[in-house]
């Protein structure tokens, strides 16, 4: 078992692997770069002001 | 109470006159009795009590420059203010400016490299989306002054940093198609739609009834051509979306179940709630008690019941969203699309069908690439006999 399966051993294991897809057989950029960034998100991150977009009220 | 913005009216009054405006078109009068800049001494207890917050707090906030039209400071006030902002707020308290773009001149610009400022421009699209509802004082076109606008930001040296992207209201009856590529061929490194303000009180513009999913469909279309795109931008709503459904996190209110904290500063220095509020009825953005930055500080008003109520508003009430399959992505929408004259904030959004619809696409998009959804949403949208998926 690698090491992030490891972390995430309480996940059901379907979700597991949507995370271990590879990347280039996405047909779409934009989604290829989103599951990248979900998987290297840290719960940690949320809710904290992200400065790729501007902040503004909404 | 952790705050991730504080928004700051630096003007209370505007250049031009969008008629969708939230501030001044749609009921609420409060900017009549605002100062029309903000003062010297409001600047400096500002600067204050957010050096005081940021000693408070140990994770960083965002401070926007808004208004009304933050540039109609003019730029020796302008330096003024965020000379004070950075004086009291390291690096890591990022400083942005939401504006229409009408008065960027290179000069505003180079204050606003000088002091580590982004800038994000209000326009809705091509010529005539923009024009249709985004107009000067007597009615003339904006989309010339503010493309000349951005075109200063583009050509700065520091335009990577500067130009954050572009904020854009939905006009549902226009096509997405072409208004994603108008932004792309402005450069714009993000793209930030949002939903028309209204509330099943006062439907938005483009709806036929709150049942009616005409926001949901024009985003799916935007949808398609954002993920046929091979050098995408960001789309900051599609982006949390599909984050959502991947079983990741939102970065802003309006979708998924995080928590943000955000808390406006008017011109006179008082402290009130999102003045998105405002939309739902007159005065909804005050709080009972008369907070100000010039007589308090900003952690003992976080800290109150009164602000945690405000701040748990974000939260769905409704028995509809509590067992509602796409909760977990929608989270209920933004507070001031819930409004409702009777009910108040206990209704799902008046976006709910349209939130329903584009959640249902994304997810038929994510399972057709072989990705698995969150299985809390799987699990739930499939067991949910009220969402087809």
């Amino acid at each position: 078992m690698s090491e992030e399966s490891s972390e995430t051993a309480g996940e059901p294991e379907s979700y597991q692997s949507s995370m271990d897809i590879e990347l280039a057989t996405l047909s779409s950029v934009a989604l290829a770069r989103l599951v990248e960034e979900v998987r290297n998100e840290e719960p940690a991150t949320a809710g904290a002001y992200d400065r790729v977009h501007n902040r503004h009220n909404r | 109470m952790q705050i991730d913005t504080v928004l700051v009216k630096v003007a209370s009054r505007c250049n031009i006159n969008c008629t969708y405006c939230y501030v001044y078109n749609m009921g609420d009068d409060g900017w009549r009795d605002m100062p029309a800049l903000i003062s010297r001494e409001t600047v400096g207890a500002l600067a204050e009590a957010l050096g005081e917050l940021a000693r408070d707090q140990a994770k960083p906030f965002a401070t926007v420059l808004h208004g009304g039209e933050p540039l109609m400071l003019g730029a020796r006030r302008l330096e003024f203010v965020l000379r004070s902002l950075r004086a009291k707020l390291s690096s890591g308290h990022a400083l942005c400016m939401q504006t229409n773009g009408m008065l960027l001149t290179s000069e505003i610009a180079d204050i606003c490299a000088r002091y580590d400022v982004s800038i994000s421009v209000s326009l809705d699209g091509p010529r005539a989306v923009n024009d249709r509802f985004r107009l000067g004082k007597q009615g003339e076109s904006t989309h010339e002054k503010v493309v000349a606008g951005i075109e200063v930001l583009r050509r700065h040296p520091r335009a990577a940093f500067l130009y954050s992207g572009v904020l854009s209201v939905i006009d549902p009856t226009s096509d997405p198609r072409a208004t994603y590529d108008y932004f792309k061929g402005l450069g714009a490194p993000s793209i930030d739609f949002l939903y028309r303000d209204g509330n099943h009180s006062s439907l938005p513009f483009g709806k036929e009834s709150p049942d009616s999913d005409e926001y949901g469909q024009w985003l799916s279309r935007l949808l398609e051509a954002y993920l046929g795109d091979p050098a995408p931008p960001r789309v900051r709503f599609l982006d949390d979306m599909i984050k959502l459904c991947l079983g990741g996190f939102g970065i802003k209110e309006g979708l998924g179940q995080t928590d943000f904290g955000i808390a406006i500063v008017e011109t006179d220095g008082t402290i009130c709630k999102n003045d998105t509020l405002k939309s739902s009825f007159d005065g909804a953005d005050r709080f009972t008690e008369h907070w100000s930055v010039r007589t308090h500080a900003l952690s003992a008003v976080f800290a109150t019941q009164e602000f945690a109520r405000y701040h748990a508003l974000q939260r769905p009430t409704s028995s509809t969203c509590s067992s509602c399959a796409y909760l977990s992505v929608c989270g209920g929408g933004m507070p001031l699309h819930r409004w409702k004259a009777g009910t108040e904030f206990d209704n799902p959004s008046v976006y709910c069908s349209d939130q329903k619809a584009l959640i249902s696409n994304v997810i038929l998009r994510l399972r057709k690439e072989g990705l698995k959804i969150d299985p809390r949403l799987a699990e739930r949208a499939t067991s949910s006999p009220a969402v087809s998926v």
